[in-house]
């Protein structure tokens, strides 16, 4: 560390030095006085037998210097006073790279949230989640059956609790009925996670066993929000789904659990029965097991064991379970596998474009610059400055912008992390999700601010650094217009960035397409006016299909009576928004293991349906009211569908299966019609094949309501609430909005993704459209001179301008030319990165190309004309 | 560059001498100087101020280290000290330069082989 030393204890080392000095030339002079010279000449005398004091003081304190330190700190120095100097290029530099770096930074945010950030429970590298996977399914949850047997046959966790995830529970009294996520638990879940309440207790063993299970904990939003934090709530009762629970406790703020689904606003006690262990059980998968490793076991023992106890489960019921398999991950593990979908690839892609964008930008104003700067460099080669020392300069004016546009994107990030937790905060999970600046990001932002500084400050430093001194010197000097030498430069720079521009826009804008025809457009059903809601009737009051049916019945027929609407129906599901999916046969083909049967999205909806919700009918029939539970079972398929079994065309009167998670139940429907695809939302990971079967034949508790009302659907809200309660008034409604509202809060995720790949490409427009003609604006203006000259020598202003217009074109041509070559593999590209996401669109090409073409035409016109209307005489004196 | 090589023989000559001197008694900058000059009987032009750098190098090399004192004519002097490294340097710093010397003699000398 001795040059730390060094450095610290410089100034007294070259304080030192100095007096030293003065005491030899004193000394010296003192010996000469005294030997009889006068005391002036004395000193002449002794400066002259000494030499150049300044050199000497010079090269002693050369020796203490860390030179490659110093050096960069004197680059530092010189760096800032540059861009001081020039603070307009400063600006616009540094604003252009910290938007790149935020934007890029915010979705980061998002990443790292789901990536890095440890779930909140004791050890979280040691907490298990075992799920099933299937030739089509990857992380499905697993039957009760099989929780029974891994629990008691694996040799690999001290502890399994089961967990019924997507559950639903109406909580009425003490307020307005309200429909609440509601997980069932086994009572050893909570002390699995190793998580403790921050009221009350968790369950306690025995009380999932049936009669002992009307207890619940709350999560700390609910209990905030519907109950004002009361502490006396706990050992107070509840009324869900029509019955009392106890509410035994509340958990913390911080007990939020990613994915989505693992997220919950009430827990209750998972009862499971002796009955659930029956073979017919094994098809019904709901649960997602949660495990904590025995102490000294390995992931890969973990794996090994769970995997053969999935192997045996198949062998041992390869009627329910063949095809089937199962694994286990760390629960962080299991959330970046549900995370890993394309839509962060895309954003991370469309955010990449963008900082591309913003880098070429920088380095094209970077390039334009140091042409003029290079009588500045030229002169301080001629004068001993090495190439690399000119390297070095201005990589290190390079890295100062980079380093101001990340401290200044940071900043950005700090909001834009903020926004994207306000978007992404549409249900429970997402808010658990939690974006925020974290050390990952930091790190990140600082990764790409030098990745940055080298993409955008290498090129003009290299360059800088072949220059040939004499040339320039001599070049710049002597002509007017501009060398050869230059004005080759010059295009190949606007070309480049051209090219860039249009390579760029078009991959956000293919990405921007993709997704909007993804969830928008490729409907075939008619969201507009249509009014919906969820009723779900508790199970105490209306235990059977014939009173579910009955009720739903009485209120389709008020629904249609009220004035204002056109029909209306009911389904499981409502259709655009991601439909529960069932596996399905069918008679004639071949009869595949459980594991590997198609799946289609499902629906069991009213007669009313295909016309309420505007599906057309493309070849047999819909339902109608003799399709009631005595009548031969039917259904209705998909066209998808119909194509991929039927390709002959012959569906109509074959035969479906439609597992309903009940294996004793083999119920044989003919197909009596084919619709359309109601959409293709494969960013829903979802099949594309949808089934339909009768409501009367196949009633549930919970559905969705649908209106079509004659003009605007949230007229007829009053009417359907007062409709259910006149039908029983402690029945909850809930989500009584438009289809259109419910779209965008269900697929919440899109629209808000579809803004954000709005904003990129907006942001990427705009920073390639201000790059570009500022790069063309300023090239045209350093040729005034020629332009003055031209115009003296008898030139009209046509002639100027044509000629000005014309290479400007010629550029923008062949820049075109490269970037559209460039972009031309773009669709295909994507297309193999994200296979479910179909992305083509010629116009986009054209579009972008009319718009950087524009962009260049506009760039040629200001400047020149400016030019043009320039006194020749100043335009000769400019320079 | 010029004045480097006039006022060093050969790299690190400069040096040499100063440990040399150093080793006999501990001297100040000026003083130095003057003792060189007089041992090698005005045979070496340096300027005095090359002294300086030379000196930084040594310190920086620990070779010899500088303590401020008063003089026998009562100035303030910064008084140079060979250090047991610095011995050692000089002694083989000397031998290699005696071998190179040796060397360029047997070169230089007239009519042998």
């Amino acid at each position: 560390m001795m040059w730390l030393k060094q450095i610290f204890s410089r100034r007294r080392l070259y304080g030192d030095l100095s007096e030293e000095i003065r005491e030899h030339l004193e000394e010296k002079i003192e010996e000469l006085v005294a030997g009889g010279m006068p005391r002036k000449e004395a000193a002449a005398a002794a400066r002259r037998e000494f030499g150049n004091v300044t050199l000497t003081e010079e090269d002693s304190r050369a020796v203490w210097r860390w030179a490659v330190i110093e050096d960069f700190f004197m680059d530092v120095r010189f760096g800032a006073r540059m861009l001081r100097k020039n603070h307009g290029f400063t600006a616009i530099a540094v604003f252009t790279l910290a938007l790149g770096i935020a934007a890029n930074s915010t979705i980061f945010s998002f990443v790292s949230a789901v990536m890095f950030r440890k779930p909140t429970v004791s050890d979280p590298d040691r907490l298990m989640v075992v799920y099933g996977t299937s030739a089509t399914q990857n992380q499905s949850p697993v039957s009760a059956p099989n929780f029974f047997t891994w629990k008691k046959e694996n040799r690999v966790f001290s502890d399994v609790a089961a967990a019924e995830v997507y559950e639903t529970a109406n909580l009425t009294a003490q307020g307005e009925p309200e429909r609440v996520s509601a997980m069932r638990v086994t009572a050893n879940y909570f002390s699995i996670l190793g998580a403790s309440p921050v009221l009350g207790r968790t369950f306690a063993a025995g009380e999932d066993k049936s009669g002992n299970d009307h207890v619940v904990v709350l999560s700390h939003e609910l209990w905030e929000r519907r109950y004002g934090s009361d502490p006396k709530l706990v050992g107070a009762t509840v009324r869900l789904d029509g019955e009392s629970h106890t509410v035994i406790g509340v958990m913390p703020a911080s007990f939020l659990l990613v994915p989505p689904y693992f997220q919950a606003q009430i827990w209750r006690p998972l009862v499971l029965n002796p009955a659930q262990q029956s073979a017919p059980a094994r098809e019904k998968r709901n649960l997602y097991l949660f495990a904590r490793l025995l102490p000294g076991v390995s992931t890969k023992q973990v794996q090994a064991d769970i995997g053969a106890l999935g192997r045996q489960a198949a062998e041992a019921f390869p009627e329910a379970e063949k095809g089937w398999g199962a694994a286990t991950l760390t629960l962080q593990e299991f959330t970046i596998q549900e995370f890993g979908d394309p839509v962060i690839v895309m954003l991370m892609c469309a955010v990449g474009f963008v900082l591309l964008i913003a880098c070429a930008n920088i380095a094209g104003l970077l390039m334009a610059r140091a042409t003029g700067r290079r009588k500045e460099m030229a002169i301080r080669m001629a004068i001993g400055a090495g190439r690399g020392r000119m390297i070095r300069q201005l990589l290190t004016e390079a890295g100062l912008i980079a380093l101001l546009g990340g401290a200044l994107g940071l900043v950005l990030t700090f909001w834009g992390a903020r926004l994207l937790q306000s978007a992404f905060s549409y249900n429970e999970g997402m808010r658990a999700l939690q974006e925020r600046v974290d050390g990952h990001v930091l790190l990140f932002t600082t990764a790409i601010s030098l990745l940055a500084a080298v993409m955008f400050g290498l090129a003009p430093a290299l360059r800088a650094g072949t220059t040939d001194v004499y040339a320039i010197l001599k070049n710049d000097s002597a002509t007017v217009s501009a060398g050869r030498e230059r004005t080759r430069f010059r295009n190949v720079l606007v070309a480049g960035e051209i090219a860039l521009a249009v390579f760029s826009l078009t991959g956000t804008g293919l990405m921007i397409k993709g997704s909007y025809d993804d969830f928008y457009a490729n409907l075939r059903f008619d969201p507009q006016n249509l009014l919906t809601a969820q009723v779900a009737l508790p199970d105490a009051r209306y235990g059977n299909e014939a009173k579910q049916a009955a009720f739903f019945y009485e209120l389709l027929g008020k629904l249609r009576a009220l004035p204002g609407a056109e029909s209306a129906a009911v389904t499981s599901d409502l259709p655009g928004i991601g439909a529960g999916t069932r596996t399905l046969r069918l008679k004639g083909q071949e009869d595949t293991p459980a594991g590997e049967r198609p799946r289609a999205q499902y629906y069991a909806v009213s007669t009313d349906y295909l016309h309420t919700a505007g599906i057309p009918l493309i070849a047999g029939r819909g339902f109608t009211k003799e399709d009631g539970p005595n009548a031969p079972p039917v259904a209705l398929v998909n066209e998808f569908l119909a194509r991929q079994f039927f390709p002959k065309g012959d569906v109509l009167g074959k035969q479906i299966l439609i597992d309903t998670g009940n294996a004793n139940e083999k119920v044989w429907r003919e197909i009596v019609g084919v619709v359309p695809a109601t959409c293709k939302c494969q960013l829903l990971s979802l099949p594309n094949s949808e089934i339909y079967e009768p409501f009367l034949q196949r009633p549930a508790s919970s559905m969705a309501v649908m209106v079509r009302a004659k003009s605007n659907p949230d007229s007829l809200a009053p009417g359907l609430r007062e409709a259910v309660r006149a039908l029983d008034k402690d029945q909850p409604i809930a989500s009584v909005m438009s289809m259109q509202q419910r779209r965008s809060l269900e697929l919440a995720g899109a629209p808000v993704i579809q803004t954000m790949l709005g904003i990129f490409a907006g942001l990427a427009l705009i920073l390639a459209a201000v790059g570009l003609y500022g790069l063309v604006a300023y090239s045209v203006g350093q040729r005034s001179q020629e332009i003055g000259i031209r115009m003296t020598l008898g030139a009209g202003k046509e002639d100027v301008f044509r000629l000005v217009l014309g290479d400007g074109m010629k550029l923008a041509l062949i820049g075109l030319a490269i970037g559209l070559v460039g972009a031309f593999p773009l669709p295909r590209a994507f297309g193999s990165l994200f296979p479910d996401f179909h992305i083509a669109g010629g116009w986009i090409f054209v579009l972008v190309s009319a718009v950087v073409g524009g962009v260049v035409v506009l760039a040629c016109y200001v400047p020149a004309r400016r030019a043009m209307h320039l006194d020749p005489m100043v335009a000769l004196r400019y320079e | 560059m010029k004045t480097r090589e006039q006022r060093d023989l050969f790299p690190g000559a400069l040096e040499m001498m100063i440990l040399k001197t150093l080793k006999r008694q501990p001297l100040h900058g000026y003083a130095l100087v003057q003792q060189i000059k007089r041992t090698s009987n005005d045979l070496l032009q340096i300027e005095e101020g090359s002294l300086y750098p030379a000196l930084q190098r040594l310190l920086r090399e620990e070779l010899v280290k500088a303590e401020w004192g008063i003089s026998s004519t009562n100035r303030r002097v910064r008084t140079y000290k060979l250090t047991a490294k610095g011995a050692k340097h000089l002694e083989h710093e000397v031998s290699r330069f005696e071998k190179m010397l040796e060397g360029i003699t047997r070169v230089l000398a007239p009519g042998e082989s």
